[in-house]
């Protein structure tokens, strides 16, 4: 269902990418920016001699947006990223695209808005969608709708969007909100993910008494949608110059939480 | 001759005011791109688009067209001295509290509260400091002190259609900060409307440039377009 979903809005975005005629009456509106990112890691011990590079991206950033009609806007987002340094290991890795030059896509955002859906005070935006709550800019108490993506430490604040329903109604000071999503993802954690719990993951290995120790990591499985659904709903008004907002979300942590460690003697 | 010049000068500061409102608001509504010139000390220029539409006397979006990275920034500005700011990037509607409305707007010379509609007789009192040939040129105080930075306005008003063309601004230790310079005024669709508007801060030698293109006046602007559900789209 996901992903026929998903296949569904990528096809209307690559229609107006071939003929934004057949969609829009008006001219879709074409954005982005390509952003390079090299980062010197100089700590205590710098010198040149060592392999102080932490991170190498190139990123163009594309977003797409059309308007066929009064009551509807379509929109997209997406990265194309070279990421990361070659990783060689034999003479074959020469030969391999990936190790030499590795590059990620990412469809970060891709929805359509109905306004006036059902009712005139009621907007529905279906698809892979940011769903800010809060207003403060980077971390919000209440923004957890999104998983985290916690991908780059300095950009901390990041979220990866969900596939989701997000139905909203207008009525005067008051706004209501009732958003679904049916696939739970967690959180996406930093390649070095030392670098974001330094002080929870040792870096030693087990003890010698141990013959392994290995972190299992289970999530629902993608076919329950029982298990994976997430549902959230938020009110907030506008009451004496003041701003008010209550929102309250069942759904999964994107944490990982430890629930049983067993060890293999 | 002399009777003339003996029935515009009675006016008192805050009747002076009043009419500055009444040309100010005089369309029902109003829409317009401006581009803004953003020169520093050095000359270096930076340009950005703007889309400003505006209904009633207090009623103002604003949002950016350009450059790439700063497009869909928009301030909503609504009655009651509410001013919201969306940022696209996070997808976020923010409140500008009072107390940072004298904040740059976006990198530019205009403050948040420089970007709000409002009537200034509802935030300021007048006084009327001299006459000039032409100009009449009036002191504004806040009503609201704690509300601004800004302790009083010197502003330069023509006396033959009540256009602002001179703001100055002072800060609370009574130095001039900054000032504002109106030109091209002319009559579009029997409205007044300054063509370009110069604010330059004297503190840090930095001047922003707003040159208003493709004006229209009463086109039916809803007040839909000036609300938040309309404002994040």
């Amino acid at each position: 269902m996901k992903n026929v979903f998903v296949i569904l809005l990528s096809i209307i975005l690559l229609g107006m990418v071939v003929n934004p005629r057949l969609l829009s009456a008006q001219d879709p509106d074409w954005g982005g920016y390509l952003l390079s990112d090299l980062r010197l890691n100089a700590g205590d011990n710098f010198d040149f001699t060592g392999s102080h590079f932490s991170r190498a991206e190139l990123r163009l950033d594309h977003h797409a947006e059309a308007k066929p009609t009064d009551r509807i806007r379509l929109y997209g987002e997406g990265w194309l990223r070279a990421w990361g340094f070659p990783t060689l290991s034999g003479l074959n890795d020469l030969s391999s695209h990936e190790k030499l030059m590795p590059f990620i896509g990412e469809l970060r955002e891709a929805y359509v808005d109905l306004y006036g859906f059902v009712f005139d005070d009621l907007d529905l935006r279906a698809g892979r969608q940011r769903i800010a709550w809060g207003t403060a800019e980077k971390v919000s108490v209440i923004d957890n709708l999104n998983p985290d993506d916690l991908e780059d430490r300095w950009d901390f604040g990041r979220h990866l969007a969900s596939d989701a329903l997000k139905l909203t109604y207008y009525l005067d000071i008051l706004t209501i909100e009732a958003v679904y999503i049916p696939i739970f993802r967690p959180a996406r954690f930093p390649e070095d993910i030392s670098s974001l719990m330094p002080g929870s993951i040792p870096p030693l290995p087990p003890p010698a008494f141990l013959n392994s120790l290995t972190t299992l990591l289970t999530a629902p499985p993608p076919t329950d949608p029982l298990q994976n659904a997430t549902l959230g709903s938020r009110l907030a008004i506008y009451l004496f110059g003041w701003d008010i907002s209550l929102s309250y979300i069942y759904g999964r942590n994107d944490f990982p939480a430890a629930t049983n460690t067993r060890a293999t003697l | 001759m002399g009777f003339a010049v003996w029935a515009a000068d009675p006016l008192t500061g805050p009747e002076i005011l009043a009419k500055v409102d009444e040309t100010m608001s005089a369309p029902l509504d109003q829409e317009l791109e401006a581009t803004l010139i953003l020169i520093d000390k050095d000359g270096n220029r930076k340009e950005r688009t703007i889309q400003m539409l505006q209904k009633g006397p207090d009623m103002r979006l604003s949002r950016f067209l350009s450059p790439a990275d700063q497009r869909g920034i928009s301030v909503l500005s609504l009655p009651d001295n509410v001013i919201y700011l969306y940022l696209p990037a996070f997808k976020k509607v923010k409140r500008i509290a009072s107390h940072i409305k004298n904040n740059r707007f976006a990198g530019t010379d205009f403050t948040y509260d420089d970007m709000e509609a409002k009537k200034l007789t509802e935030h300021y009192s007048a006084r009327l400091v001299k006459t000039e040939e032409d100009r009449y040129v009036l002191e504004l105080t806040p009503l609201k002190p704690g509300e601004s930075d800004v302790s009083r306005q010197l502003i330069w008003v023509r006396k033959d259609n009540f256009v602002t063309v001179v703001v100055e601004y002072y800060n609370k230790k009574g130095t001039l900060t900054r000032k504002m310079v109106s030109e091209g005024i002319e009559k579009i669709d029997g409205y007044w409307v300054a063509r370009e508007r110069e604010m330059i801060d004297l503190i840090k030698n930095h001047r922003t440039k707003m040159v208003m293109n493709n004006i229209k006046f009463d086109s039916g602007l809803t007040d839909e377009i000036f609300s938040k559900r309309y404002f994040t789209r």
